[in-house]
């Protein structure tokens, strides 16, 4: 390429308005050659904003929650099974503890008859399965509020 | 004014997505897809890896989102993590991003007269096998420029290149498109 001719540079930052030089205006008007490759350039730019732009041949969005909604119940299960491990160890540590003062405890009640055992037993089971369901119930309904 | 819109939808978002509103991702997920598509795509032609890099980039995006600072446009943080992505699994696979300078240019001659027939089907079915000929990089810029017209600065935050080098490598890779479209006619 001669050197008095314009860069390609040059005629794009031209043509993309990124350059306003003078020079190149009067250039331009008495060249024909870097007319021509101008028009060349112009030519190429409508080109490229005709084409189409691709998409993906599947569904990204169900793919994509598909796939995060796999992650969130993976980690609420891997939150879960050390919730229960920690409890586990809790009430393990909590037994030991308190072994001395339950055996206190657990004397008292043989001063009671069986009838009398049973019926505070079951009393108290049916007081904790009842604490635990309400527990639950309320819950599972946070869960749902969250998710909608 | 649409820029404050923007930035105030996209903070919106964020905070349902990170109060657990996980079905708010699934919009955030449509509203990104077309500027994920066209960086993805340029990168490879595989559908497989093209679902694989999708889901990392969007995983990506959900799992760092409290990470996000609102110092950009939520499309183009996530059109970043889309672009490193695609780079890294591109590096993975050995495969040149930019390519050997010369190597497409020399093989075509700018002729001292072409003529240039306008036949337009036909022009854009050779710029589109051109534009796929382009080295990785170069098929991604020319795409965030001219397809989704995205001013150098967005698209120096997505790609992390200064806003210089963006501009030569589009130079460059206009002159080779032309250069292609030249040797048809």
């Amino acid at each position: 390429m001669p050197n008095n001719h314009l860069t390609d540079e040059t005629l794009q930052a031209f043509l993309l308005k990124e350059t306003k030089d003078d020079s190149i205006t009067i250039h331009l008007k008495v060249c024909s050659t870097c007319r021509k490759r101008l028009e060349e350039y112009q030519y190429l730019i409508d080109s490229v904003q005709k084409i189409k732009t691709e998409t993906f041949s599947f569904d990204v969005t169900s793919l994509v929650m598909g796939k995060i909604k796999e992650v969130e119940t993976q980690k609420e299960k891997n939150t879960n099974i050390v919730l229960y491990m920690i409890l586990s160890i809790v009430s393990i540590v909590a037994m030991v503890l308190l072994y001395p003062y339950i055996r206190i405890i657990f004397a008292q009640f043989k001063s009671f008859s069986i009838m009398e055992n049973v019926f505070m037993l079951v009393s108290v089971l049916g007081v904790v399965i009842f604490l635990l369901n309400d527990l639950f119930r309320q819950y599972k309904q946070k869960e749902i509020l969250l998710s909608q | 004014m649409s820029s404050e819109v923007n930035h105030f939808s996209d903070k919106v978002f964020v905070t349902n997505i990170l109060n657990g509103k996980i079905q708010d991702f699934a919009i955030v997920v449509k509203n990104t897809e077309k500027l994920v598509t066209q960086i993805v795509r340029k990168m490879t032609e595989n559908e497989d890896d093209q679902k694989d890099l999708v889901q990392d980039i969007y995983l990506k995006a959900y799992q760092n989102l409290s990470s996000f600072q609102f110092k950009s446009k939520l499309s183009t943080w996530i059109a970043n993590i889309a672009y490193n992505t695609t780079i890294n699994y591109l590096q993975k696979k050995k495969v040149p991003i930019i390519g050997i300078e010369g190597t497409i240019e020399s093989k075509f001659i700018v002729t001292e007269n072409p003529e240039l027939v306008a036949i337009k089907t036909e022009t854009l079915e050779i710029l589109n096998a051109a534009i796929d000929k382009l080295p990785p990089l170069y098929k991604t810029l020319i795409t965030l420029y001219h397809l989704e017209e995205l001013p150098n600065k967005e698209i120096s935050e997505i790609t992390n290149l200064p806003e210089g080098t963006i501009k030569s490598y589009l130079f460059r890779a206009r002159k080779i498109l032309k250069d292609n479209i030249n040797h048809h006619y």
